[in-house]
């Protein structure tokens, strides 16, 4: 029994030590050969701050604007008892599995200057395309589904018993969903939240056919690599490697404060 | 498709509640009776769905619905909180309304001011004691709600743990949560769904002589839905039972326990031996019926012969009889008779002189132990009873498998579960 479970783990481990070397690889060496005195001096460069300014602003407010939307979206979801909630489920799961490339073609035809939307925009003078508008829109087209369904989840855990005894406690349905649901389902929906904003920085397929200008910084990337080849592009790797690193933690420490804010919440 | 869930909740809820904490119910005053009458079709996926038609009124005091499982208590009681609305029929505590189909009156959960206590608790994880017990006060203002608080927290001896989260307290603590936050509304009706069942009895006991204490000065109707026995012998005054959606029977828990009338209320309320039996005699003038036990199993070799006058002795190659009391059934019918094993009496020695109608020998067959109880099986002629004897009683008697025993059973212990062709 013993020899042949460590037999399993050792052969497991090779299968999986190598998906993991694929995985890290990449990111070891981008680390090792990064020369930082001049690549943090690309990033000091205007094109690249620049492109750090549009990618910040523009995914807050795409992760903001999905969360107002996403969250009241996910609990109709999960309580309201809709028909065919499987089908509407899994309308939100499509973004998630097109290719970018093919969700900012969709969003071109609606939203383009001769689009059903994008025309009469147009027409008062407002261009969806290329502006933020329209970096926005395609964060939200292609990140959306991780806070919708983040959130669904943490609002089916709710144990639905919670809700009855808040509400014959004299609770209205607004009153439970803040005072009982929200506060339970706050670390999914945090979580959630987080994946979302770390989807929309490294957004580029949806992006680079709405809004080329002004650039985000996977679009400044693919600029920089166009022009100068892997040299120019790798600080700017660097740096989204960074941000990743950032959104990580910050998700992790979300997920434990939202744990003890729950009963802050209250009242 | 399941039991359509109706969860009825408003929005406009503030001011009216506001109204009707104001008037909250001067129980002490006027005692108010819990009345309903609930019809609902249960529809279930798989077996055939019935008909829930019960009515009845609660006084203030404790009653017990008691039942078994998938009888529809759960559901009779949500549907008096407001959680699932009945097809038909009427929920009303005093003067207030809260159901009347006739009426079109469905009064939201919220706005009842009947507490209700789930079997799971419902406490709720990300609020402290206090915090949960006071849940149901946000209206009042902050003196008040401490105060009340508090005074509750005092009587169900948890203030203690005002500032610790469900999770860090006993199973035992957490029932007098659930308690002390229902309770604390000043409801004017408390529904219990069974919220004691995972207790031990020493803890059982404690909360429920505090759940008493408290309902000694309110005097508020109070149904709890059980379907342990000992629970249901322990605390109520008053038992329903509930099967198949209708109240079958009502009175005193030893009453309606000891007078089985379905054989699943028999089982559960600790009825170990359930007999077909065909009815040979019936004596009126002695109030009394002589019955054959059908026999099921195979048949240990009797080796010595009894027989006596008076008493019904069993021999080899002779059948199992058992004196019954009278019911309206004509000799030829069938019955089932319930017999408790705690009822039955074993002795390696024939008893004389006894005024225990049944005597019945037979062999051990099985031996087996429960905690502290041992369950000895008897055949008798291929009948096989179950008797409920100490470990001491062994010991003494030094019973084992294969050993000759006699069966002493009074006739007043056999109950009558049901007749056939029943006489006119």
């Amino acid at each position: 029994m013993r020899n042949s479970s460590k037999t399993t783990f050792i052969a497991f481990g090779a299968l999986g030590g190598l998906l993991l070397a694929a995985l890290i690889l990449p990111i070891a060496s981008l680390l090792l050969q990064a020369n930082w005195i001049t690549w943090t001096a690309a990033w000091k460069e205007e094109g690249a701050r620049d492109a750090l300014y549009v990618s910040l602003t523009t995914s807050i407010v795409a992760t903001a604007i999905m969360t107002v939307m996403g969250v009241p979206l996910s609990y109709v979801l999960a309580r309201a008892g809709l028909p065919a909630k499987r089908f509407w489920i899994g309308l939100v799961f499509l973004p998630l599995v097109l290719p970018s490339l093919a969700g900012g073609i969709l969003l071109m035809q609606l939203f383009g200057p001769y689009g059903w939307i994008g025309a009469p925009l147009a027409s008062h003078g407002f261009e969806v395309t290329n502006s933020y508008a329209g970096i926005i829109l395609a964060q939200i087209f292609v990140a959306s589904p991780f806070i919708i369904i983040a959130s669904y989840s943490a609002f089916e855990r709710v144990d639905p018993q919670l809700e009855m005894a808040a509400a014959i406690l004299g609770d209205s349905r607004w009153q439970i969903l803040r005072r009982v649901s929200l506060p339970l389902a706050w670390p999914g929906i945090a979580a959630g939240a987080t994946l979302a904003w770390i989807r929309t920085l490294g957004e580029f397929g949806a992006t680079l056919l709405v809004a080329y200008n002004p650039h985000t910084l996977p679009v400044y990337l693919w600029v920089k690599f166009e022009s100068d080849g892997l040299h120019g592009a790798l600080p700017l790797a660097l740096l989204l490697l960074l941000l990743a690193v950032i959104a990580v933690i910050v998700s992790a420490l979300l997920s434990r404060i939202s744990g003890q804010t729950g009963t802050a919440m209250v009242e | 498709m399941g039991i359509a869930i109706h969860l009825a909740l408003g929005s406009e809820s503030a001011a009216a509640a506001e109204t009707q904490f104001a008037d909250s119910f001067p129980a002490q005053l006027r005692k108010p009776m819990l009345h309903a009458r609930i019809c609902k079709q249960f529809e279930r996926a798989r077996d055939c769905g019935f008909r829930m038609e019960a009515e009845f009124k609660i006084p203030p005091g404790v009653m017990i619905l008691f039942g078994p499982s998938g009888a529809g208590k759960s559901t009779l009681l949500r549907c008096i909180a407001g959680i699932y609305s009945p097809d038909e029929g009427s929920v009303s505590v005093g003067d207030h309304v809260f159901y009347d189909s006739q009426r079109h009156i469905n009064i939201e959960p919220a706005k009842r001011g009947i507490a209700f206590v789930f079997q799971e608790l419902a406490l709720f994880p990300h609020l402290t004691v206090e915090e949960n017990t006071c849940y149901g006060l946000r209206r009042l203002d902050r003196d008040e709600r401490e105060k009340r608080t508090s005074k509750i927290l005092e009587s169900f001896q948890i203030a203690h743990l005002r500032r610790r989260k469900p999770s860090e307290i006993s199973g035992g603590e957490r029932q007098r949560v659930a308690l002390a936050r229902s309770l604390v509304t000043e409801p004017c009706a408390l529904l219990l769904d069974e919220p004691l069942s995972s207790l031990d009895a020493i803890v059982k006991a404690g909360i429920l002589n505090d759940l008493r204490a408290w309902n000694a000065e309110r005097g508020i109707p109070v149904l709890y839905v059980t379907h342990d026995r000992e629970e249901a012998m322990a605390l109520g005054e008053r038992m329903m039972l509930l099967e198949h959606g209708s109240v079958t029977a009502h009175g005193e828990p030893v009453e309606v326990l000891d007078l089985p009338c379905r054989e699943s209320v028999a089982r559960l309320s600790g009825f170990e031996n359930i007999l077909d039996a065909e009815i040979i005699t019936v004596h009126e003038s002695s109030g009394s019926m002589t019955c054959r036990p059908i026999a099921r199993g195979s048949t240990i070799p009797f080796s010595s012969a009894v027989s006596d006058a008076g008493n019904n002795l069993i021999g080899p190659r002779e059948t199992v009889t058992l004196e019954i009391p009278c019911a309206r059934a004509l000799p030829g019918s069938s019955v089932r008779i319930a017999i408790r094993a705690g009822d039955i009496m074993l002795a390696t020695v024939r008893p004389e002189k006894i005024s225990a109608r049944n005597i019945i020998a037979g062999r051990v067959a099985e031996i087996s132990r429960t905690g502290m109880r041992v369950t000895v099986a008897v055949d008798c002629g291929g009948v096989k009873f179950l008797a409920h004897v100490t470990a001491g009683a062994v010991e003494s008697l030094e019973l084992c498998t294969g050993c000759p025993v006699w069966l002493v059973v009074k006739s007043h212990s056999c109950h009558i579960l049901a007749t056939s062709h029943l006489a006119q």
